[in-house]
């Protein structure tokens, strides 16, 4: 071209060439000048700093069964909008009873872009299952509270939230030592703010996992007690009660359990009404349970012997403002007698001759009024009125003397015949025995306490004699066991309405409280029930009694389980069970049984390897890695035989042939579903009912009894 | 080809330019890197859009063979056809074109998505270049000057009605360079870019934050502007013309903002404050710079970009890829690629002075310009020098019609290097 077009070929060159520049200087300005001012920018956007939460300590037994742990198990979400899918799905866990039944329609109307659509423990075979059927649905893992044994004491234990925070009970009480200290977690988040995959989150602090505790309870007598007393709750049609067993020498408790209860594993939304521990959170009238503070001051005061007369006046005796009636009328009777067959007036004769002063003393001895001190929440301390208050009648210390105008919690008149029974010392309850380290160790016991001596030794004796002939001969023939030789003293109170501000007529708090054997007492048992309708505790609470003692004939035999030496049984080496060939399920509970942490590792629904190798002996918490296949998930097996074998042994038969054992109550297996013999697919639910002390003429029983006993099982799977 | 004769490889070295072929294999190698990083190591990331691409680069290596063996005598002579097709496609998106975010640009046709104004980019230059080269066009003439003005503004209104500002401007950008290169008069260009200037000097108005004062800086240069036509002895009836023209525009520029779409208007406020709307319109550059800038010297590694990896630039691989570049690769990575750009456009100068053919001279030119205006605004752009405008990054972006035309533009630049010396 020309010359010309040269000049002008410079000016655009020119031109080009300072845009250029002044692109390649603005690109070193940002990437050399303000890098790290940038950089940190896109740090500060690209991540984020969370929690990570520590896994919570357990909570074991006496023996150190687990009662509850904190196990990883997957959380169903769904990562995008509502959509009929995601109902679909949500009515399908809902119909499994694995979420809310109002979940599916909370689902259709949520806006969000991301949902659970459970939180609850899913078995995972089910989850895995599910998910597989469900594109969309994802698994996310989490840290559950998991209950190995099943509900055990929920009320005492108490409830975990989502967020991992203990919510009541023993979870509330000692939430910092369990909960442990949550790590620090830096993830990286995209765009659009939601957390991704791409890059491996950054751990800054690994989270200190929580410490256990070791309580007094006992997984098997907790399982008697709920039993009998749900089973004789049913049988009286009632509808609140509970039961204590304590082991009067250290003030151990051994059962607590209140009706109505919940399942810890599959909460929903629960009343919190059902959270409280009724017998410590509950103060009630006791009735003629509490005559035994009238004779205790009666008798360490010295004033009146049990052989002294009482006139009981033929049922009625006029007081001021009133008039005091005996059920059974009676003339003059020794005292012994009045106490025996419950007389109200006799039984005021003794207190107006031992005098306010001394029964007052004693009622206070004896602990009521104040609270016992066990560490669970809302504590009632109950009342007891002193003379000197206003509201003090005439006729108080007679009131009072039989039980009425004064009121006290299930624990303290339990821990009143505790002191009876343990030579006259009151000892400080005592739920939790010892804290451990995450690994299971024992850190910290913490030992008996007595508070202090309420009665003499020969006093004592003297008690626990008459109350030997309540059983025997009065108003607690129905308490009596055929082996063991119990004592202990009925109650039935009248219930006062504030509302209505007086006693309602058709409800009574029926009470056995008693201990056995008479002479050498290895446990109380208090038995407290709401009865409807016009029933003496004799026929309601004296039966309960009666049964639970029969079946904790193991521990008064032996008696040896409270003075058992805790290390000992914490501390053991435990031999790892050979869970080969096991279902996911039946495997994980061996291994919790057995007080081991299983941890999956591999897909699949039965066990292939486990390290450490089975048969190893490894310390107690040691966690045992189990390598999963699906070697034979869909073959068929062949249901064996259960019956009359040991909960155990049949637990394990079930897990060999390839069964996901679930185990309803304790003891002998009194029957099973599917049925032997029966050919289903390997994983199936196999539920089998157990029964301590399953003798054929109590399997009878089971049978005609609809309350969550086998036959009411059966008649369900049978109607599905 | 038989390898082994010299003669065979001095045609060949003719036929495929090294200086101009290397820097496009090396910018679309870079591209085709940064877009399988942009795509495919990314959260939720999959090989989808990568191998898109590679189709796209294998179909624009065919167009841009087919363009370099067509004589440039025959392009010439088939121009017209060609532009007017592309007119009649450009209409047609307008009455029946698919619409996304706001604007419509596509056209379908079966699975393959087709935006026209890409390829009209290229006729248009074709057809400039064949109006400009037939004898007697001689810019000093008012009519061919007119005529010349009318090749340029219909396809850039055209384009403008979509709306898509960035492309539309890409006309009159190139337009104006090829008619510079065939001698229009600098007074003649001063005159045709005043009410530009004025407008953008006017506009100023509108901005956020911008002293009052700075709003009627159009007054004195305008005035200046008047004085120094003076000097030069023009008429006072012109000079007037001038001055009134002036005015005209500086009032108009108010009714033409407002006429803006409000995307364009919020584009064009966040240009100057990015970080007034850090969510908004203003997050694209904040983000692009916020990658640039943790690059550093030599970058983040291939694929390890992690404002990439976690999806905070915003379309990564079409306009803000050099942002990616610039994150992974470093300053050396973006110098390299601003670089092989230069070179592209230096050779492409070099070439347009050496070709006999006046055709291939402004074809030349016109196609250097178009790689040099989209690279400069799309860089520009990711750096915070200049607005957002949605104009991909030629050779590097992912972007099917608008690759395959910078390869075909490309090839047609290779072609008539190799027939330099033809007349």
């Amino acid at each position: 071209m020309s010359a010309a077009s040269d000049g002008r070929l410079r000016v655009v060159l020119g031109l080009a060439a300072l845009l250029f520049a002044a692109l390649l200087l603005r690109a070193g300005y940002l990437a050399l000048g303000r890098h790290a001012a940038l950089k940190a920018e896109a740090e500060d956007q690209q991540t984020q700093v969370e929690p990570i939460p520590p896994p919570r300590g357990p909570i074991v037994d006496r023996a150190g069964r687990t009662l509850v742990c904190s196990m990883e198990n997957p959380s169903l979400v769904w990562a995008g909008a509502s959509c009929p899918e995601l109902v679909a799905a949500a009515e399908e866990l809902a119909r499994a009873g694995l979420c809310a039944p109002e979940q599916p329609a909370r689902l259709a109307a949520s806006r969000s872009t991301y949902h659970y659509l459970t939180r609850r423990w899913v078995p995972e075979s089910f989850a895995r299952d599910f998910v597989a059927r469900h594109p969309g649905v994802r698994l996310e893992p989490e840290m559950k509270r998991f209950y190995p044994s099943g509900a055990s004491a929920p009320q005492a234990l108490g409830l975990v939230g989502i967020d991992g925070a203990g919510l009541s009970g023993l979870e509330c009480q000692f939430d910092d030592w369990l909960s442990g200290e949550p790590g620090r977690v830096l993830r990286f988040v995209t765009g659009s703010g939601r957390p991704q995959q791409t890059l491996a989150p950054r751990v800054l602090r690994e989270p200190r996992p929580g410490g256990g505790l070791l309580l007094s309870l006992d997984a098997r007598v907790q399982e008697v007690v709920r039993y009998r007393l749900t089973e004789g709750m049913a049988e009286f049609g009632a509808a609140e009660g509970f039961a204590l067993v304590l082991d009067p020498r250290s003030g151990e408790i051994l059962s607590l359990w209140g009706e109505p209860s919940f399942d810890p594993q599959d909460p929903g939304r629960i009343d919190p009404d059902l959270l409280r521990v009724r017998c410590v959170t509950d103060q009630f009238e006791p009735g003629s349970t509490f005559k035994i503070n009238t004779f205790s001051a009666a008798l360490e005061s010295g004033l009146v012997s049990p052989s002294d007369l009482v006139d009981c006046g033929n049922g009625r005796r006029r007081v001021p403002g009133g008039e005091v009636r005996d059920v059974k009328k009676m003339g003059v009777v020794t005292a012994a007698e009045a106490l025996v067959f419950s007389s109200n007036i006799g039984n005021g004769i003794v207190a107006e001759r031992t005098g306010w002063q001394r029964f007052y003393r004693m009622a206070q001895a004896f602990g009521f009024g104040q609270p016992t001190g066990i560490p669970l929440g809302g504590e009632a301390a109950g009342s007891l009125p002193h003379p000197l208050q206003p509201g003090w009648s005439e006729r108080s210390l007679l009131t009072i003397a039989y039980g009425q105008e004064v009121s006290v919690t299930g624990l303290q008149m339990a821990l009143a015949y505790a002191a009876v029974a343990n030579d006259g010392w009151l000892m400080k309850p005592l739920l939790v025995r010892a804290r451990l380290d995450p690994q299971g160790r024992v850190l910290e016991t913490f030992q008996p306490e007595a508070v202090r001596r309420v009665l003499s030794a020969e006093t004592a004796v003297t008690m626990r004699g008459l109350l030997r002939r309540v059983v025997c001969e009065g108003t607690g023939k129905e308490a009596e066991a055929a082996s063991f030789a119990p004592a202990g003293k009925t109650g039935t109170a009248q219930i006062y309405d504030p509302a209505l501000g007086r006693y309602l007529g058709n409800k009574h708090i029926v009470s056995f409280i008693g201990f056995a054997p008479w002479d050498d007492p290895h446990c109380v048992v208090a038995v407290t029930v709401w009865a409807e309708g016009d029933l003496s505790a004799g026929k309601v609470a004296a039966p309960i009694f009666r049964r639970i003692v029969e079946d904790l004939a193991w521990w008064l035999e032996d008696g040896r389980a409270s003075s058992m030496p805790m290390a000992e049984c914490i501390e053991a080496p435990i031999v790892v069970p050979d869970v080969r060939g096991f279902g996911v399920q039946a495997a994980r509970e061996a291994l919790h049984a057995a007080g081991l942490i299983p941890v999956l590792e591999g897909l699949g629904g039965r066990v292939e390897e486990l390290a450490p190798q089975p048969y190893a002996s490894v310390p107690r918490g040691s966690v045992v890695r189990l390598a999963l296949a699906d070697r034979d998930r869909d073959r068929a097996v062949r249901v064996p035989n259960l019956a009359g074998l040991s909960l155990r042994r049949a637990v394990s038969l079930a897990a060999q042939a390839g069964l996901a054992p679930g185990v309803r109550g304790s003891g002998w297996v009194v029957e099973q579903a599917p049925a032997a013999g029966s050919e289903v697919p390997s994983g199936t639910l196999c539920e089998i009912w157990a029964s301590p002390r399953a003798s054929r003429a109590r399997e009878e029983a089971l049978r005609r009894n609809e309350f969550g006993g086998p036959a009411a099982g059966l008649a369900a799977c049978a109607a599905r | 080809m038989r390898p082994g004769s010299a003669r065979d490889w001095r045609r060949f070295w003719r036929a495929w330019d090294p200086l101009l072929a290397v820097p496009v294999l090396l910018l679309l190698l870079a591209g085709a890197l940064t877009v399988y990083s942009a795509t495919a190591l990314t959260e939720h990331g999959g090989t989808e859009l990568i191998v898109r691409h590679l189709f796209a680069i294998l179909l624009g290596a065919g167009a841009a063979y087919l363009m370099a063996k067509i004589p440039p005598r025959g392009l010439a002579d088939f121009s017209p056809l060609l532009f007017a097709g592309s007119l009649l496609l450009l209409l047609l998106v307008l009455l029946a074109g698919e619409v996304h975010g706001g604007a419509r640009r596509w056209l379908a046709c079966g699975p393959v998505r087709l935006q026209p104004s890409e390829p009209a980019k290229l006729a248009f230059l074709i057809y400039l270049a064949h109006f400009l080269s037939r004898p007697g066009r001689d810019l000093r003439r008012t009519s061919v000057l007119v005529r010349a003005l009318a090749v340029i503004l219909v396809p850039t209104i055209l384009v403008l009605r979509q709306p898509d500002l960035g492309t539309a401007l890409a006309f009159p950008a190139v337009g104006v360079v090829m008619l510079v290169w065939w001698g229009l008069p600098w007074l003649t260009l001063g005159l045709l870019l005043s009410p530009f200037a004025t407008g953008i000097l006017a506009g100023l108005r509108y901005a956020a934050d911008v002293p009052a004062l700075l709003g009627w800086l159009w007054v004195p240069v305008t005035a200046l502007g008047a004085l120094w036509l003076r000097r030069r002895g023009t008429g006072w009836v012109l000079v007037g013309a001038f001055v009134l023209l002036q005015l005209f525009v500086a009032l108009e520029v108010g009714r033409v903002w407002n006429g803006l779409e409000p995307y364009q208007q919020a584009r064009l406020r966040t240009f100057m404050h990015p970080e007034r709307d850090p969510s908004g319109a203003g997050y694209q550059v904040i983000q692009s710079k916020i990658a640039i800038g943790s690059g550093c010297t030599l970058g983040r590694g291939f694929g390890l970009g992690s404002q990439k990896a976690l999806a905070f630039l915003p379309r990564q691989h079409t306009d803000f890829i050099y942002s990616v570049v610039g994150e992974e690769f470093g300053f050396l990575g973006a110098t390299l690629v601003l670089g092989l750009y230069g070179a592209l456009l230096l050779r492409g100068c070099a070439l347009a002075r050496r070709m006999r053919s006046p055709f291939a001279s402004l074809a030349t030119i016109g196609v250097t310009t178009l790689v040099g205006y989209h690279a400069a605004v799309n860089i520009g752009m990711t750096l915070g020098l200049m607005p957002v405008t949605g104009l991909p990054l030629p050779l590097l972006s992912y972007g099917g019609s608008f690759l395959v035309t910078m390869m075909a533009a490309v090839g047609l630049l290779l072609g008539m290097a190799a027939r330099r010396y033809e007349r």
